[in-house]
């Protein structure tokens, strides 16, 4: 069950990480530097979750999850701070009458809960299961979330690198550095 | 000089952009190197990676919160 349960969560991250592609390609909302921040918050968060899942269950594994989202919530919470007077303007478009800003610290809020919950949940089974749950085989479901989730990290990596280059994003990014427009 | 960028956020961003070492990319490579590690079953490089991420992403996050808030805390 446990390993359900993180199989989803990892696929939640990665239907995160599949809208925010959209947004940028699709609808061209290109993506500013503390957006990218908050994505990499998701990142390392499915890194702790592939790892319980390839290697076993560890409560290390779960304190990278709280550690990055922890950081990445700061990164949403001050650019909900930076727009939260009315008229100091937003960025990007709302999603069901909220910013991504203010979905991505609703989404950290949930990995932190959902960390605390299996944490008390893995805490209080007998460590000779936690053993064996370690030695079975990955699961189909599992499988497709944690490669899929590798190659939303790697598409990532390249989007941000034609984005911003060797160097800092702009505070309002208007095109890729290194895509030059047409025309 | 760090002691004279130390006094405002818009001076520190301007001593790291001298000493030019923020790249946007960087905590992207290493959440990609930690996700390939972690896949491999390489447990102990992946939470490296994946801690160093995060020490990368906190000071990225300090780098570009200079801006003053317009709130009272």
């Amino acid at each position: 069950m446990p390993r359900l349960l993180d199989t989803l969560a990892l696929g939640g991250i990665c239907a995160v990480l599949l809208l925010a592609f959209y947004y940028q390609f699709a609808l061209g909302e290109l993506p500013c530097p503390l957006c990218a921040l908050q994505r990499v918050g998701f990142i390392v968060a499915g890194v702790g979750l592939v790892l319980n899942l390839r290697s076993g269950y560890s409560p290390g594994h779960y304190g990278l999850v709280l550690l990055t989202s922890v950081a990445a919530g700061a990164a949403s919470l001050r650019q909900i701070a930076l727009h939260a007077i009315p008229g100091s303007g937003s960025y990007g478009s709302a999603l069901f009458g909220f910013h991504f800003y203010t979905w991505a610290f609703v989404g950290y809020g949930a990995l932190v809960a959902y960390t605390g919950l299996a944490l008390l949940a893995e805490g209080n089974r007998p460590v000779r299961d936690i053993v064996h749950d370690a030695g079975r085989g990955h699961g189909t479901l599992a499988n497709v979330a944690c490669w899929l989730f590798a190659l939303l990290a790697a598409a990532n990596m390249l989007a941000f690198a034609v984005e911003c280059g060797l160097g800092p994003c702009p505070d309002n990014p208007t095109g890729y550095l290194w895509w030059p427009r047409g025309g | 000089m760090i002691a004279i960028h130390a006094e405002s956020g818009k001076c520190r961003r301007a001593a790291i952009e001298e000493e030019g070492s923020m790249v946007m990319v960087l905590p992207f490579v290493l959440g990609l190197l930690a996700t390939l590690l972690a896949l491999s079953g390489y447990r102990t490089g992946a939470m490296r990676v994946g801690l160093a991420t995060v020490v990368v992403q906190v000071a990225w996050l300090m780098y570009h919160a200079t801006d003053k808030l317009a709130v009272t805390l």
